[in-house]
């Protein structure tokens, strides 16, 4: 294939990250291109709400949401919405995936178009902004691929793009701040919440307020979600974790039982919750295999959330041109998505000689306290981050108490039993894993086990997950149909 | 299927709304409705159907589970071709959906395996 169209900047998301990029990035006599999943601007945090206002006010102190839908208009108002990208001005390219970097910055991408069906085009860019965010993290437990079993995440977007309720009453669960937001989505769109059913005890949660005095609007938010759900009566269980999903054709109930300080269950704890709903999840992974297929450098560390890309302080990854920005440089949330959206594009705009356009008035020293002020803020939300990952973060001795008949691979439908016997004859990289048993060879590449696997060789091994390392991520990076290939 | 007390899954669509146009879609061959501008996979949840696909080798229920396009695990046929998504496609009118399906290449006319093979390399795999 030959490059079909070159841009000055190509942005890969537009969630926060992505879409802050490319409002700094606009009006600047660029060729841009924003390349997404989905037909709305927003990603996972700013979903279209066709819903009338309620009466209350928004709970949501720190405003990111109400910066987030303005933020996402001014992109869509920007922007030329299409399925086959021209070169020209700044265009949003939905639907699409992105299947490779190759040298040169160049994109393999899968689109469709109305006439031609599923095809694909292969642009190139002069800066890339990889944007790719983050996704959910699980503890498995037993029958947790029950249907019914959904993820926070999956019940809130149905909620938020759709107005669809995941059932008349949810069972909520998991060790995320999520939950919290997902219970008060819940009740005030006329759901049920049976429970909220929280890993972490109320002592955990209250060790950690020295660490995010400094985040007061956040603290806030949590007590509004808690006052909303004490007004509903919904009973909240704090240390407690999931045993069993039960049910014969799909979820009927769960079992849940209390941890003591060390994660352990106490057995003779256990409850069951009649439910046809569970919610859960385990704090977030950052979407890194893109940019690791793109060959862009990466690091551990457990208080970003695990595997992220590195970036040195203009958000350059190692390989030049490419820049990360968002979740995917380490887990803290909007804010920092945000700032790190304009950071990116205040790099690039410097790299390219329109420091003048750069939005800020006069010369070299006030953009240089631009970038001091934006940095600062960064590191801010870092710390804020350094938090949300600690209290997502579930012990290592959970996921070393996972029986052996439960699913660890959902795809290939790997067994615990079988990923143990593996560790136990010397696999003890997510790559070997993966030769030996075909756990994340299926059709979501690892993206749902790689990082539970990571985990488990971890708390198996004691190995650091740093000596463990990262799995490797070769293009397509994600599923494509011969038919694109042939359509193009 | 409802013990305990637990109501069935019916009018999941929140109240206060708005939607685009209603459209018929066909679901295993009955008529649902859905509105423009939903995913498959909501309008399948609204109408209460939770289990779409059956796993390839231990033919186990599966639902979704990520909700992002993530998982893989909500794939359905649309309009005879396997392997869609169904929290990544849009509705359209008249969509034809076809829920459990089982190994996508079992289910794929020009792809068929032959019936001796299907389900049959379980074990032996390890």
């Amino acid at each position: 294939m030959t490059v079909q169209c070159k841009y000055h900047v190509i942005i890969v998301g537009c969630g926060l990250a992505g879409m802050s990029a490319a409002d700094t990035l606009a009006g600047k006599g660029l060729d841009i291109l924003i390349i997404d999943e989905n037909v709305h601007a927003g990603g996972q945090l700013i979903r279209k709400v066709p819903k009338k206002v309620p009466w209350f006010p928004r709970m949501e102190p720190d405003g990111m949401k109400k910066k987030g839908f303005s933020l996402a208009q001014r992109v869509n108002r920007l922007s030329r919405e299409t399925n086959i990208p021209s070169g020209q001005g700044m265009e949003r390219l939905i639907q699409a995936q992105v299947l490779g970097i190759f040298n040169e910055n160049r994109l393999l991408i899968q689109t469709s178009s109305p006439d031609k069906g599923e095809t694909m085009v292969d642009v190139q860019a002069d800066h890339l902004i990889l944007a790719t965010g983050a996704r959910e993290r699980y503890l498995p437990f037993k029958g947790w691929n029950l249907p019914g079993v959904i993820s926070l995440g999956a019940a809130q977007i149905l909620m938020k793009s759709h107005g669809v309720l995941p059932a008349q009453e949810t069972l909520i669960a998991g060790s995320s701040p999520l939950q919290m937001v997902l219970a008060t989505e819940l009740l005030t769109n006329g759901g049920r919440v049976s429970a909220l059913l929280d890993e972490n005890t109320l002592k955990k949660k209250f060790s950690f307020l020295p660490h995010i005095k400094n985040h007061w609007p956040k603290l806030l938010e949590g007590g509004f979600h808690m006052g909303k759900m004490a007004l509903a009566h919904t009973p909240m269980k704090q240390g407690v974790r999931i045993v069993e999903a039960c049910g014969g054709e799909r979820l009927e109930s769960v079992i849940v039982a209390k941890i003591n300080f060390k994660g352990h269950v106490i057995l003779g704890t256990e409850t069951t919750w009649p439910t046809r709903s569970l919610a859960m999840g385990y704090g977030f992974v950052p979407n890194i295999e893109l940019p690791v297929q793109a060959g862009c450098d990466v690091s551990y560390d457990k208080d970003k959330g695990g595997w992220v890309i590195q970036v040195d302080d203009h958000l350059e990854t190692s390989v030049p041109g490419v820049y990360a920005a968002g979740e995917i440089t380490g887990i803290a949330g909007a804010k920092k998505s945000h700032v790190e959206g304009k950071l990116v594009a205040l790099s690039i705009l410097e790299k390219l000689g329109k420091r003048d356009q750069a939005g800020v008035t006069d010369g070299k020293d006030s953009l240089q306290g631009e970038y001091r002020r934006l940095i600062a803020q960064r590191r801010r939300q870092m710390d804020y981050g350094v938090f949300l990952n600690d209290l997502c973060r579930v012990p290592s001795s959970a996921y070393a108490a996972i029986p052996d008949d439960t699913i660890i691979c959902r795809c290939e439908e790997i067994t615990m039993g079988q990923i143990k016997k593996s560790i136990g004859q010397g696999f003890h990289t997510t790559g070997g894993l993966k030769k030996a048993t075909r756990c994340g060879m299926g059709r979501c590449q690892g993206r749902i086990c790689g990082p539970v696997i990571l985990d488990i060789i971890t708390a198996l091994t004691r190995k650091k997950p740093e000596n463990i390392g990262a799995s490797h991520t070769r293009a397509p990076v994600k599923n494509v149909g011969v038919g694109a290939f042939l359509n193009s | 299927m409802d013990k305990k007390g637990i109501k069935t899954d019916t009018d999941l669509r929140i109240g206060s709304v708005q939607r685009g146009k209603k459209i018929t879609l066909t679901v295993d061959g009955k008529p649902v409705t859905a509105h423009e501008g939903e995913t498959v996979h909501a309008a399948l949840v609204a109408s209460g159907i939770q289990i779409l696909g059956i796993t390839r080798k231990s033919h186990q229920n599966r639902g979704i589970l990520c909700g992002m396009g993530i998982c893989y695990q909500c794939r359905v046929e649309i309009n005879g071709i396997p392997d869609q998504r169904a929290c990544m496609t849009q509705v359209k009118a008249n969509m034809d959906i076809l829920t459990h399906q089982t190994n996508s290449h079992n289910t794929h006319p020009d792809m068929k395996l032959s019936p001796g093979r299907q389900g049959s390399e379980i074990q032996g795999e390890m």
